[in-house]
């Protein structure tokens, strides 16, 4: 998904120039004195914008640079997704998705002050304008069906896009929100688990790639309380041998482990990059059809999982191939 | 917790709406916001006011390219929540789908009565999508609506009659239920897995004591 930046950027070098004529002039003459400073003071503010606009794009392809491709904001918005509805379905804490998360809370910030800007340009010009046009607008709309004066109407007043970004927001946020939030129950659970992870200097991926920095505060401190509470409340009065909360060794394992066979329902993508033939470890089947071919070790079964239908699947088994985009979690 | 209890193992249906949302949909736009190239040697009074008064879409999630360029009664493809904002205000009209018409639903509704072992291919938000259509925009279709509305629910009764049929045959191994769309997954999701994982904890926990004769214990499985 590539986007033509150089169309944008032309767009935009027009629309700096570009004057309506069909704005009757006449209507700008009672409120005249104080338009044109506020229109200057528009004026700076929106070229301001349009430069913001472009430095931001300049930015994010250079953030970006260092993988050698451009991260559209709307790929980054599906890989979110993706993710969040990976971590809703998966039994174990997914790896937090650093570089994703950075990017999309930038943007969130940039949007947010972006529409700021815009409401203010509201309440500074359009007001006025409201109060004094907005009849003759409406009139105008309603004696002569000219789509150039419905279109500077419905352009000068519509408050449409505000309302979209606002819109826009809350719903990326609440993806985030419900994204964190859900990988905050999963610590809460695995907390004794995550930290064996930590202990353990055997292990292949450290906590730091697991967590963010502030899940891994929350880890901490939270457990630090829980531990706290038990130990004043219980098992202080336990005998020595007892009194530990991650004891492996009696008859019940106190560290709860994901359920690394837990079913769930999964949807075969395929590689991400779309290219079948590339990926080494596709096989066609007998009816012609790219396929994955995975064992199910306890069954001593092969399946074979064919690109785009959806299975209930043992997690253990397709973990790999979710690590590397090629199933989705539905 | 901090994830609700009935939100831990799967989605609710507010939140496949959501998923479905992000779909991108066609739609005739009644309003223009496609900005006029002309007029570049206009006087400069104009010029400030003509600025401020632009409102450009600048969006996060998706292109904003089609929406800064509709033209009324110009095909244009948006995203379906925008779509959605957009036919509330009646600035558009929403463009329903190939497959939501009384021809293709009469395809596939006699599709799901040929084959009794598998599902037609409805695309994976049909249910969802054919709701909020209904909802939201019941007087863009071209076929009357109540029509539409009782091929989608025939269709779903088919189809959920093919379910009941498909849940004797969870085991503890795998389950293939191709073109199954989400709003359906949802609804059995915490059944089938739940049935699932107790079928397989039973069958480690027998094969883990009867390891030496594997044979006996596949046995057993097709019995039971």
């Amino acid at each position: 998904m590539d986007i033509d930046i150089e169309d944008i950027l032309a767009e935009l070098d027009r629309d700096t120039t570009a004057v309506d004529e069909s704005l009757p002039s006449h209507d700008e003459i009672p409120s005249e004195s104080n338009t044109t400073s506020h229109t200057l003071l528009n004026n700076s503010l929106e070229t301001g914008l349009n430069n913001d606009k472009n430095g931001k794009r300049i930015t994010t392809t250079v953030a970006t640079d260092n993988n050698l491709r451009i991260v559209s904001p709307e790929l980054s918005f599906k890989q979110l997704m993706t993710c969040w509805r990976n971590e809703r379905c998966a039994p174990e804490l997914l790896p937090f998705p650093h570089e994703l998360m950075k990017r999309m809370m930038s943007r969130i910030q940039e949007q947010m002050e972006y529409i700021e800007n815009i409401s203010m340009g509201f309440l500074e010009n359009d007001h006025t304008h409201y109060s004094d046009h907005s009849p003759q607008d409406r009139n105008k709309l309603a004696t002569d069906d000219d789509p150039v004066a419905t279109r500077m109407n419905s352009n000068h007043d519509s408050k449409l896009p505000l309302l979209c970004m606002e819109a826009e927001i809350e719903r990326v946020k609440f993806v985030i929100r419900s994204f964190i939030r859900c990988r905050l129950s999963k610590i809460d659970k695995f907390s004794l688990y995550l930290r064996q992870l930590k202990e353990d200097d055997t292990n292949i991926i450290s906590l730091d790639e697991i967590l963010s920095r502030e899940e891994l505060e929350y880890h901490e401190r939270h457990f630090l309380i829980s531990l706290k509470l038990l130990n004043d409340s219980v098992l202080k009065y336990m005998p020595t041998e007892l009194q530990a909360i991650n004891d492996t060794e009696g008859s019940v394992n106190m560290i709860e482990e994901p359920d690394w066979n837990k079913f769930v329902f999964i949807h075969v993508v395929g590689p991400p990059d779309g290219n079948l033939e590339k990926d080494s470890s596709l096989t066609t089947n007998e009816f012609n059809k790219y396929c994955y071919s995975v064992t199910i070790p306890e069954l001593k079964e092969d399946v074979e999982l064919t690109i785009n239908s959806i299975y209930v699947m043992r997690y253990e088994v397709i973990r790999d191939l979710l690590k590397a985009g090629k199933v989705e979690l539905i | 917790m901090s994830l609700p209890k009935h939100l831990q193992e799967t989605f609710s249906p507010e939140e496949i709406q959501f998923i479905v949302e992000n779909e991108p949909i066609k739609i005739f736009p009644r309003i223009t916001t496609r900005q006029r190239i002309n007029h570049r040697d206009h006087n400069n009074n104009n010029k400030g006011h003509n600025d401020t008064s632009r409102r450009n879409w600048k969006l996060i999630t998706t292109k904003d390219f089609p929406l800064n360029n509709m033209v009324a009664m110009q095909t244009t493809t948006v995203t379906l929540w925008i779509a959605l904002l957009l036919k509330q205000q009646s600035k558009c009209s929403i463009i329903a789908p190939d497959w939501l018409t009384i021809r293709s639903l009469d395809q596939s509704i006699q599709y799901e009565k040929k084959h009794e072992d598998r599902f037609s291919k409805l695309p994976w938000n049909w249910l969802v999508l054919a709701q909020l259509l209904f909802g939201k925009a019941p007087d863009d279709f071209h076929d009357p609506v109540h029509e539409l509305r009782n091929r989608i629910q025939d269709l779903r009764e088919i189809r959920q009659l093919k379910v009941l049929k498909g849940l004797k045959y969870l085991n503890e191994s795998h389950l293939q239920l191709d073109n199954l769309s989400v709003l359906e997954i949802n609804e059995l999701r915490p059944f089938i897995i739940d049935i699932m994982d107790k079928l397989r904890e039973l069958h480690s926990a027998a094969h883990g004591e009867s390891n030496a004769n594997e044979a006996d214990d596949e046995e057993d499985f097709n019995f039971s």
